[in-house]
């Protein structure tokens, strides 16, 4: 094993191959900065390229795009609080205000910084669990995958603040938007009107840019300021750095989170980082800063996003089971490069996976330092005064979100969910839950009806499924008890000053 | 004055993304080109793909652009384009609705986009019969079960040690064949349909959920056939190809297993017979013997359909065809000339009878209204 993984390196590090990882990692980096445009673009735009490559030169390339797409997206996330890729919006919950209050260049520091050791922790993981994937996937059967989804669903309380009846509402109304289209289990269309557009429901992209980013240029067209209230930008990416290393922990947290969900198959990756970031907000002492601008809930999910990639891997390479629609194009990719998902790739073709572990080593560390590099000039972008930055960024939202299906519905859909979006922010309720519910309508559906048709009730009885269980209600009650205290604590601290 | 600068650097930058963003949304599609005479001489032929970037039916169209760029007299610029969106309905309405008959589009169809049009689905808008079929696909599938259930071959069908449970997708797309198959046989399965893909329920049948299962002949050779030599798959049949004359083959790639004809003969003593087995026919024929097609529009030149015909049937006779193929084309030679408007005419040739018993069988066992 260690002999073919040095191979494999030797195999990436061709003088010939190491351009293609190159061009990989530009495009991934730029489809990250462009705010709504995903891995799934990313991926169409260099498959046809794939063309009569040798397949580790295709993979290095594919690879390399997937793996720092989730760094590059981070500068919008940031910045100007709209999501750089579809998979990643937690990060905006914290970075934002922290770019709000000017400190951009610390926000972005910590978040490449974790980013990458979250990438290559990653890559380290598909490499350990290449032996032991299998009984692993298996172990997650129906009713194992829909507690799943309920531990991402049960996140929606702690992600609506001090609010949580209105983020159990919103969650619902996601629920509710995602069942739009083909149903999962019988032939039949719902809410499509008969309407084409509606039949593979409504797109994440455009969902997730309306959400987040139409509120957001509205507002700051209304505002007419620019996004960083204060004048001078505070806090380099030195300083983002310090913060991740006094947070390791988290960090390791994150990854882990990042990369054993990435790594269940078909629970898609979209809802690693509202966990990842629900998670570590329930878990973190003196929380509630969080939301306004604390540095962990950039650490966290920044940690587990790249790190999905290599959790994602291993389902799609061993199994032939993509996990987003970015690993089901590659799927396509590997076909074309004349290889075939399945046990073989970690048989007769195990160099081309260790070759793969490899790309996601070395592209998540370029991709960060290109991204820390590259943010002393991008971090200014929060100084443009609203009414020059705003028209620019309609025009790019718009073109990220009529990408998703190319169909005039794609706009008609973004500008009718922005408006919901601008309502929901104005009178102050939750918007994430709405997403996480969306996301995982599907799969909870999915996987409920399965688990009633295949074991009746006797799914809840599965040793999975009461683990998963109790750890769902932990979080919830946890979080409960730690709030009642910290507010007791609070106002004793209040009673005490006064 | 340095401020001003630095502004406009800034301006520079946005101005560059969006650029970008533009150029990226219109690259999405490869090309090719060349010269020489006739139809195509200094034209481009476009292959819509009525699904999303990287699937089958794109990949099959990605890697035979450049063979027909080479073998297609007058060598025209290939570029694929995809209109993903309603299971494939979508990009197909749009082929025969809004691109012009030139000649210098063709759409790339799978089993999935005949299905709803055999179906007589409200929203499809396209008439296969009379579209010009230029290079056909096949594929096949083998029926497996889990050894638990104690079923070897034919003799054991109705002695099943447990219940039999199969994982599928829907009933609508291509498990329809599977489950038609399991019709013919009279077996009794209890069908789970809802899995997010082909992939996810052979997972199911290896982690115990399932323990009957079928996998399409690529995903068969690289994922099944290894549970088959550690002992736990026992194949039953494959569902055989259609042949010229609408009669159930033996399939290429599997010379050596019985179609389900031979399987039941062995388990009923008699040639399978009856509407069920006629239906089961058609859909085999839909959804596997031609699994993908490449169409010109029914009112395309004729020269167009001729050269294309023509440069489909050399671009097959590619020894390189054939080798760097291997594993789009999943081991078979796509029809093409007369096979093909044979194979393609007999899957179209389906009894009225016989789709309205599929409509019944559909909404009888699985509540599907939508096509009555």
């Amino acid at each position: 094993m260690f002999d073919a993984a040095l191979e494999a390196l030797s195999i990436v590090l061709d003088p010939n191959r190491i351009p293609f990882m190159f061009l990989g990692i530009s495009v991934g980096l730029l489809i990250g900065i462009l705010p709504g445009l995903s891995g799934t673009v990313g991926m169409a735009i260099l498959l046809p390229f794939v063309y009569g490559m040798d397949p580790y030169t295709g993979m290095a390339m594919l690879i390399g795009m997937a793996a720092v797409l989730h760094t590059g997206d981070t500068f919008p996330s940031i910045l100007i609080g709209m999501p750089g890729s579809s998979g990643s919006q937690a990060t905006i919950m914290d970075g934002y205000p922290l770019a709000r209050k000017g400190q951009a260049g610390r926000a972005l520091g910590a978040a490449f910084f974790s980013s990458m050791i979250g990438g290559v922790l990653g890559g380290l993981v598909l490499l350990v669990s290449i032996p032991i994937a299998k009984p692993l996937v298996l172990s997650f059967g129906s009713p194992e995958l829909f507690m799943l989804s309920v531990l991402g669903l049960s996140m929606v309380g702690i992600l609506s603040g001090n609010t949580p009846i209105r983020g159990v509402l919103v969650g619902m109304i996601g629920l509710m938007l995602g069942a739009v289209g083909a149903a999962p289990a019988v032939a039949e269309y719902r809410y499509t009107f008969e309407w084409i557009y509606l039949f593979n429901g409504l797109p994440l992209a455009v969902v997730a840019l309306g959400l987040f980013a139409f509120p957001e240029m509205i507002e700051l067209l209304a505002k007419k300021q620019s996004i960083s209230k204060s004048e001078k930008l505070e806090g380099g990416w030195l300083e983002g750095i310090k913060d991740t290393i006094k947070h390791k922990w988290l960090v390791l947290k994150g990854a882990t989170i990042g990369s054993l969900i990435g790594f269940v198959p078909g629970l898609g990756g979209s809802v690693v980082d509202w966990i990842t970031y629900g998670i570590t907000k329930q878990t973190a002492k003196a929380n509630n800063n969080f939301g306004k601008g604390d540095i962990r809930g950039v650490i966290g999910p920044e940690g587990a996003n790249n790190a999905k990639e290599g959790g994602a891997l291993i389902p799609t390479l061993l199994f032939s089971i993509p996990g987003s629609g970015t690993t089901a194009i590659l799927l396509g990719g590997l076909s074309l490069l004349g290889l075939q998902a399945g046990p073989r790739m970690v048989n007769e073709d195990v160099s081309v996976t260790l070759s793969i572990v490899w790309t996601l080593v070395l592209a998540n560390i370029f991709g960060a330092a290109a991204c820390i590099f590259l943010s002393k000039y991008i971090s200014r972008l929060s100084l443009i005064p609203a009414t020059i930055l705003v028209p620019f960024l309609l025009v790019v939202l718009t073109v990220a979100s009529y990408q998703s299906s190319r169909q005039f519905g794609d706009l008609l859909l973004f500008i009718g969910i922005g408006l919901l979006g601008l309502v929901m922010k104005r009178l102050d309720w939750p918007r994430a839950p709405l997403l996480i519910g969306f996301v995982l309508s599907q799969a909870s559906e999915r996987y409920l009806w399965i688990s009633m048709e295949r074991y009746g009730f006797t799914w809840l009885l599965h040793p999975g499924v009461i683990i998963l269980g109790v750890i769902i209600v932990a979080l919830i009650a946890g979080g409960y008890v730690l709030k009642r205290s910290t507010e007791k604590k609070d106002t004793t601290e209040t009673a005490n000053t006064a | 004055m340095k401020k001003l600068l630095k502004k406009s650097y800034l301006m520079t930058g946005i101005v560059l993304m969006l650029i970008t963003a533009i150029v990226l949304t219109g690259c999405s599609s490869n090309s090719a080109s060349g010269s020489s005479s006739t139809f195509y001489e200094g034209k481009s032929l476009e292959l819509l793909v009525p699904f999303g970037t990287g699937g089958g039916t794109d990949t099959f169209a990605r890697f035979v652009a450049p063979y027909l760029n080479e073998n297609v007299k007058g060598s025209p610029t290939i570029q694929t384009v995809n209109v993903p969106g309603g299971g494939s309905i979508n990009g197909s309405n749009e082929f025969v609705l809004s691109r012009k008959p030139n000649g210098q589009n063709a759409l790339v169809t799978s089993g999935s986009t005949h299905m709803p049009y055999f179906l007589g689905d409200p929203a499809v808008k396209y008439e296969l019969k009379d579209m010009k079929p230029v290079m056909g696909l096949p594929t096949g599938g083998v029926v497996y079960v889990n050894p638990e259930t104690g079923i070897k071959g034919p003799k054991d069908l109705t002695k099943s040690n447990e219940k039999l449970t199969y994982a599928g997708i829907s009933a609508t797309g291509l498990d329809l064949v599977t489950l038609l198959a399991f019709e013919v046989l009279q077996m009794d399965v209890e069908t789970i349909l809802g899995y997010d893909g082909r992939g996810p329920s052979r997972v199911a049948f290896e982690s115990g959920e399932s323990n009957i299962d079928y996998q399409t002949t690529m995903a068969y050779l690289s994922n099944v056939k290894p549970l088959v030599k550690e002992g736990q798959a026992n194949p039953l049949f494959s569902f055989g190809q259609l042949n010229e004359k609408g009669e159930v083959v033996r399939d290429p790639a599997f010379p050596d297993m019985p179609t389900l004809k031979e399987f039941y003969v062995k388990a009923y003593g008699e040639e399978p017979s009856g509407t069920a087995w006629e239906a089961y026919k058609a859909f085999l024929g839909s959804s596997f013997t031609v699994q993908k097609v490449i169409w010109l529009h029914k009112d395309a030149p004729k020269e167009a359909v001729e050269a294309l015909s023509q440069g489909a049937k050399k671009a097959v006779e590619d020894p390189e065809f054939t080798k760097k193929g291997e594993e789009v084309l999943g081991g078979y030679k796509p029809y093409v000339g007369d096979q093909l408007d044979k194979v393609v005419k007999n899957m179209l040739n389906t009894d009225e009878e016989v789709t309205n018993w599929v409509k019944e069988f559909l909404e009888k066992e699985y509540d599907i209204t939508r096509y009555q």
